[in-house]
């Protein structure tokens, strides 16, 4: 029998060896789970981390939980604030590069208080998505939640403003009264020393938004002084306390054409400035007054017969001709002054109204129109510039010599006033002073019998007894107030009865007797308390009282 | 061993109860009832009003108190007056009054208005105990005045002190001995209220 080992060969792979590679894979399925379910991360960089906790501070969309602030690090070379946040998966693309964070906290402002809720909960991030199709890990932290959300329709408007005081972001526009947008961004351009304020116009007002529109800065209140009185008024609360813009068509015009999106308007002061402003149709005229012009300042009307036909552009006229001022280089003595004649003011179609002007002004001005300051508020002093017609004026033309046509003009003011002064002299010199003098004397005279009649009346008035009557009332009255004294010390007298027997003293003293009757009670238990003070509980374990005892 | 936690535990219990627990008492002086009054309107000649009589130092008490010896003064713990003795002196006192003065009309201080021209009696009691010699011992002052006119006069003032001996030993004894003092005190006073309305000649 021949024996030799059997050999089996060794297999390769031995099974045990599935179980490492299973506990691998499993290993490998829970950190791709565990870092599939961790989310997507982004970076929040956000000038301080005021209110927002670590590990708690959450994310939200539309008050729905989207994320959390996973960990706060200091930049200090940024000065900044990075916070690490851990975004839901699901909901990674919200996270488009324009899309905005803020802090929602307590906030008072003109549309009333948000964010009260956070106030027990604790702050938290707000996410607004954007529209963007690029996706982004960091954003910054707004200092104000965005005002207009994406969802929201409407067109944005550029307004351009010099002279208006500056208007914060989030204040209103309002369409008579009626709020149609707000200010989106506001803006100070070095370059043109102008605010330039961004505006959104919500849906569907923005169809009321024509290229003839006007915009003025309105404040709060309203005061109008006119000869019918003085009218006051105001708006609504908000804009009384931030004002707001107002927006309206023209006075008697209707709306153009709708205006396009990014379309800039002009931001007036006020309404009336706002008025003035859109006569762009002009012609540039001078003027030479040979007399003074205090008190004419750019901005005066210049009105013909009362009616405004332009405005004062520069008093006097700060025109230049080969580097030298204007009047260096006239031969008279006269002060030029810059007017603008607006054509808009005359008709509303200023084509017209320019042709008109333009074809006339020659005849008119041989006919005798002529220039004249007039005196327009005797409390500020201010004048204006007022047309009419002088037939016996010196002959003149106008004069085109200079860089713009010149008006004729005649004195006026104090010359005009000092004629008229002498004139109103004169009359009086012929006034008849001495016979109304003599007519005064008789009157006196008159008012003295008159007087002296008067003395005899009272004296007759003092005899028939009206002094003894008042004696008799006197006395009355005297007997009226003893009865009154002695009535007052019956009432004290009743009073102090009622005192002593009242109910309330009835009721007072038997309160204080059961009070005392309590204390008399307790006594012996507060003496027996004070002896044994477990008492309450334990019997009373005092020795007996000693027996009274029989002698 | 379990016994030894039987007996320990019945030790415990045994312990917190107390067999030989002490009973309050309380005591008042007997009420002598009515009697038979005429239906008939009385005549009254004289007004007398009773002031609440005032209990002052140690006799201010709800327990009996003893005059012991060594000038050691005993309240009781254990023995009470049932309610507080001035309202029951008062009580006894008018009650007493009424019997001996029958021409008099009693009144007491509940009565709202001091009638014009009447008496009024006023007690201060200092002492109102056991003692351990006299046996019982009452002491204090009275006062009578009249409202002549609307302000008080003063007519007579008078101090007190009673004693009586026990017949028995105990609280009950001591109690009929205290009430036998007043009565007495009670009638002196009247027989006294007597005397001035005589020699004033009388206050209608």
């Amino acid at each position: 029998m021949s024996e030799h080992a059997y050999i089996e060969s060794k297999p390769k792979f031995s099974v045990i060896w599935f179980v490492p590679i299973i506990a691998l894979c499993v290993t490998i399925w829970m950190l791709y789970q565990h870092q599939l379910n961790k989310g997507h991360t982004v970076f929040v960089k956000m000038s301080n981390a005021d209110g927002i906790i670590a590990g708690k501070t959450q994310v939200r969309v539309r008050s729905v939980k989207i994320g959390q602030v996973e960990s706060l690090r200091l930049q200090l070379d940024q000065n900044a604030v990075i916070a690490k946040v851990q975004i839901d998966t699901m909901y990674e693309p919200l996270l488009t590069s324009d899309a905005k964070i803020w802090v929602v906290k307590p906030r008072i402002d003109e549309s009333g208080i948000s964010g009260m809720n956070t106030l027990l909960s604790g702050v938290y991030l707000e996410l607004e998505p954007g529209t963007s199709k690029v996706k982004s890990s960091l954003f910054t932290l707004q200092d104000e939640p965005a005002l207009i959300g994406t969802d929201i329709e409407g067109k944005r408007y550029k307004l351009k403003s010099k002279h208006a005081e500056v208007l914060d972001v989030g204040t209103g526009i309002y369409f008579r009264n009626f709020k149609i947008g707000q200010i989106e961004s506001a803006n100070f351009n070095i370059d043109n020393l102008a605010m330039e304020y961004g505006v959104f116009i919500f849906s569907p007002y923005d169809q009321l938004i024509t290229n003839n529109m006007i915009f003025w800065v309105a404040s709060g209140v309203s005061i109008n002084l006119s000869t019918e009185g003085i009218d006051v008024s105001t708006g609504s609360l908000s804009k009384l306390i931030k004002g707001g813009i107002s927006v309206d068509y023209p006075p008697d015009q209707a709306p153009s054409e709708i205006a396009q999106e990014q379309v800039s308007f002009t931001l007036h002061e006020n309404f009336s400035t706002a008025l003035e402003q859109r006569f762009d149709d002009y012609d540039f005229y001078l003027i030479e007054f040979e007399q003074s012009i205090r008190g004419l300042r750019a901005g005066a009307p210049v009105e013909y017969r009362g009616m405004r036909i332009g405005t004062v552009e520069q008093a006097p006229a700060q025109l230049k001709r080969n580097g030298q001022p204007l009047y260096f280089q006239q031969d008279s003595t006269s002060i030029p002054v810059l007017i603008r004649i607006e054509y808009g003011r005359l008709f509303e179609r200023s084509a017209i109204a320019r042709e008109y002007w333009q074809q006339h002004i020659e005849k008119w001005i041989r006919n005798g129109l002529r220039a004249s300051l007039k005196s327009g508020n005797m409390l500020t002093g201010a004048i204006y510039i007022e047309l009419d017609f002088y037939p016996d004026a010196p002959d003149a033309r106008v004069m085109t010599s200079s860089l713009y046509p010149t008006l004729p003009s005649v004195s006026s003011g104090f010359t005009a006033l000092s004629e008229q002064v002498t004139k109103l002299l004169n009359k009086l010199n012929d006034l008849p002073v001495n016979k109304t003098l003599d007519q005064l004397d008789g009157t006196l005279r008159e008012y003295r019998q008159l007087a002296m009649e008067m003395n005899e009346l009272i004296g007759s008035f003092n005899q028939s007894g009206t002094t003894n009557k008042v004696n008799e009332n006197l006395d009355t009255i005297k007997v009226t107030l003893t009865q009154l004294t002695s009535s007052l010390r019956q009432f004290e007298k009743t009073l102090t009865h009622y005192q002593q027997d009242s109910t309330m003293v009835e009721q007072l003293t038997d309160t204080l007797e059961e009070l005392e009757s309590l204390s008399n009670t307790l006594k012996p238990f507060a003496k027996g308390l004070n002896e044994q003070p477990n008492m309450i509980i334990f019997n009373k374990q005092t020795p007996d009282d000693p027996e009274p005892r029989k002698k | 061993m379990r016994h030894l936690g039987t007996c320990l535990f019945i030790l415990l219990l045994s312990a917190c109860s107390n067999p030989t627990s002490k009973t309050s008492q309380y005591y008042g002086f007997s009420i002598v009832l009515p009697q038979k009054q005429d239906s008939k309107a009385h005549q009254y000649t004289h007004t007398l009003k009773v002031n609440t009589v005032k209990m002052s130092g140690t006799a201010d008490q709800q327990g009996i108190v003893q005059r012991l010896d060594n000038n050691i003064v005993s309240v009781a713990q254990y023995h009470f007056w049932a309610e507080n003795p001035r309202y029951m002196l008062t009580r006894s006192l008018t009650h007493t009054l009424s019997g001996q003065l029958p021409t008099w009309k009693v009144i007491d201080s509940e009565v709202p208005a001091t009638p014009l021209n009447s008496y009024a009696l006023s007690i201060v009691v200092d002492d109102f105990a056991g003692h351990y010699e006299v046996g019982s011992l009452i002491s204090g002052r009275w006062f009578v005045y009249t409202y002549q006119n609307g302000s008080p006069e003063l007519l007579v003032h008078r101090r007190f002190t009673l004693t009586e001996p026990l017949k028995e030993n105990g609280f009950s004894p001591l109690v009929q001995a205290l009430q036998n003092s007043w009565q007495e005190l009670s009638k002196e006073i009247a027989s006294e209220l007597i005397d001035i309305t005589q020699s004033q000649g009388g206050i209608n």
